[in-house]
């Protein structure tokens, strides 16, 4: 699986996390840093991504796509009336969490042939395969939590299920069952104390065969999640998104270099009400500014 | 973006009050009197918070005013003046952090200038400590 560079992946596996609510906006604040930007809502059969954008009806939604009713992809972008800026609305059909392999590849490959500077993907909450696929090939991947105890959980088993995947999948790919097995122990840590962290996975796999580990290893290195926490009202609840970066990084190897935050601001609310994109109704609230941010940290 | 906020007042007892007022709530504050030059200090001091005091000035030092506002997308503005001045500022796309108008509220200001720095994610976690112990706790990797 290879990174695929101009794909933007938004995650939050708790629901309600503001997931769609920063897609939508960091959509426009891309597009106005001049970035040819398409947001497409991939939480199907919850799709809300276009009522953000203030759209009611649209002609075309993904399942037109997906039910072969048009050819491309492309067909189906629909014109937000912001320079720069299309979308590809969801479809009721709840398909995503369970999509057939061939019907899935076919959206990779149409999504990464969109002829777009960056696609923003908002995807649905939960840790289904699907969702970690898109996390695990998109170039950047925002992982977005609140400060609340149990967004924060989420977040970490979301990463954990991810790093599991990743090497399984590249642990078959080199034919190696005997760390497979291993790996499958990994996930039992609690009857295999040693096996707690993924140091300690990789210090056993290397007795098993060191080559192959160390590549392993390395394919983790691919997975490096901007952590987002949002609705932050305090530094205390800034400083969360370290606490998970800290225990991402102990246990499980992965280093997430980005910590960012958007503020609590009630202005997402009243836009919302208004079927109006906050940053076109309050472009300096603190909720745009911060979205901002991080928009200049994706262009880098 | 360092922790120093910088105010612009040409009226030494509305400026010296903030700045005053900023300094006993631990925040280091600079008060300047020019706006001419006003540029090249916010980019040498690097504020986190710039504080323009506009009652103070005549008309066509506003006007610099705001087109300085138009250059500082990434430094928050705290304007304090009468709504009939402030109001030139709207529409203009122009962010702000708060505009204060009516008799000076030191106070305000500090809890806006709090409010802007306390987002800023300590270097050390330090109530984070618990939160670490609950995740790991839930998590089983204690
Ligand atoms: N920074 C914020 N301040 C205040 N309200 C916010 C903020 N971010 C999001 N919200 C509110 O939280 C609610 C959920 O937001 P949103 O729909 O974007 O979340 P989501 O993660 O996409 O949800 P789902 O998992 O259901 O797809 C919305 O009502 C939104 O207005
Ligand atoms: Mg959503």
């Amino acid at each position: 699986m290879e990174k695929h560079k101009n794909l933007i992946a938004i995650i939050g596996p708790k629901g309600g996390v503001g997931k769609s609510s920063i897609c939508a906006n960091l959509a426009i604040a891309l597009s106005r840093l001049g970035k040819k930007v398409v947001a497409v809502d991939l939480d199907l059969g919850a799709s809300n991504l276009h009522a953000i954008f203030g759209m009611r009806d649209s002609k075309y939604s993904l399942d037109d796509f997906v039910q072969n009713r048009v050819k491309k992809l492309s067909d189906i972008i629909v014109d937000t009336g912001l320079k720069n800026l299309g979308i590809i609305r969801g479809g009721d059909v709840p398909v995503i969490a369970n999509m057939q392999y061939q019907k899935k590849m076919k959206l990779v490959r149409h999504l990464l042939g969109l002829d777009f500077d960056l696609v923003i993907l908002d995807l649905a909450p939960g840790v289904s395969h699907n969702v970690v696929d898109f996390a695990i090939i998109a170039k950047k991947t925002l992982l977005v939590t609140t400060p609340e105890v149990p967004s924060l959980l989420n977040a970490y088993s979301f990463i954990k299920v991810a790093v599991f995947r990743r090497l399984s999948f590249f642990l078959k790919y080199k034919k190696c069952p005997e760390i497979l097995e291993l790996l499958e122990r990994a996930k039992d840590f609690e009857n295999y104390p040693h096996l707690k962290t993924m140091e300690g996975f990789f210090r056993e796999a290397r007795e098993i065969n060191s080559e192959v580990t160390d590549s392993a290893k390395k394919t983790l290195s691919g997975i490096t999640p901007f952590v987002v926490v949002n609705r932050v009202r305090t530094g205390k609840d800034a400083n969360t998104g370290k606490v998970i970066q800290g225990l991402m990084q102990n246990y499980l190897g992965i280093k997430s270099s980005e910590l960012m935050t958007i503020r609590e601001d009630i202005a997402v609310e009243k836009a919302m009400a208004r079927m109006k994109p906050i940053m076109t109704e309050a472009p300096s609230s603190p909720f745009c500014r911060d979205i901002e941010q991080i928009a200049l940290r994706l262009c880098e | 973006m360092s922790d120093l906020v910088l105010i612009f007042s040409m009226d030494d007892l509305r400026g010296g009050i903030t700045q005053k007022v900023l300094k006993r709530s631990g925040f280091e504050a600079l008060l300047l009197r020019m706006i001419l030059g006003a540029k090249d200090a916010i980019a040498k001091h690097a504020p986190g918070v710039v504080i323009f005091d506009i009652s103070s000035y005549f008309s066509e030092e506003v006007n610099q005013i705001l087109n300085l506002c138009g250059t500082l997308e990434h430094t928050p503005v705290i304007l304090l003046g009468d709504r009939s001045i402030t109001d030139r500022f709207e529409g203009t796309g122009i962010r702000l952090e708060l505009v204060l108008s009516g008799p000076l509220d030191p106070e305000l200001i500090v809890a806006k200038v709090k409010e802007v720095f306390s987002l800023k994610v300590e270097e050390k976690p330090s109530e984070g400590d618990t939160l670490e112990e609950d995740l790991k706790h839930f998590l089983k990797l204690d």
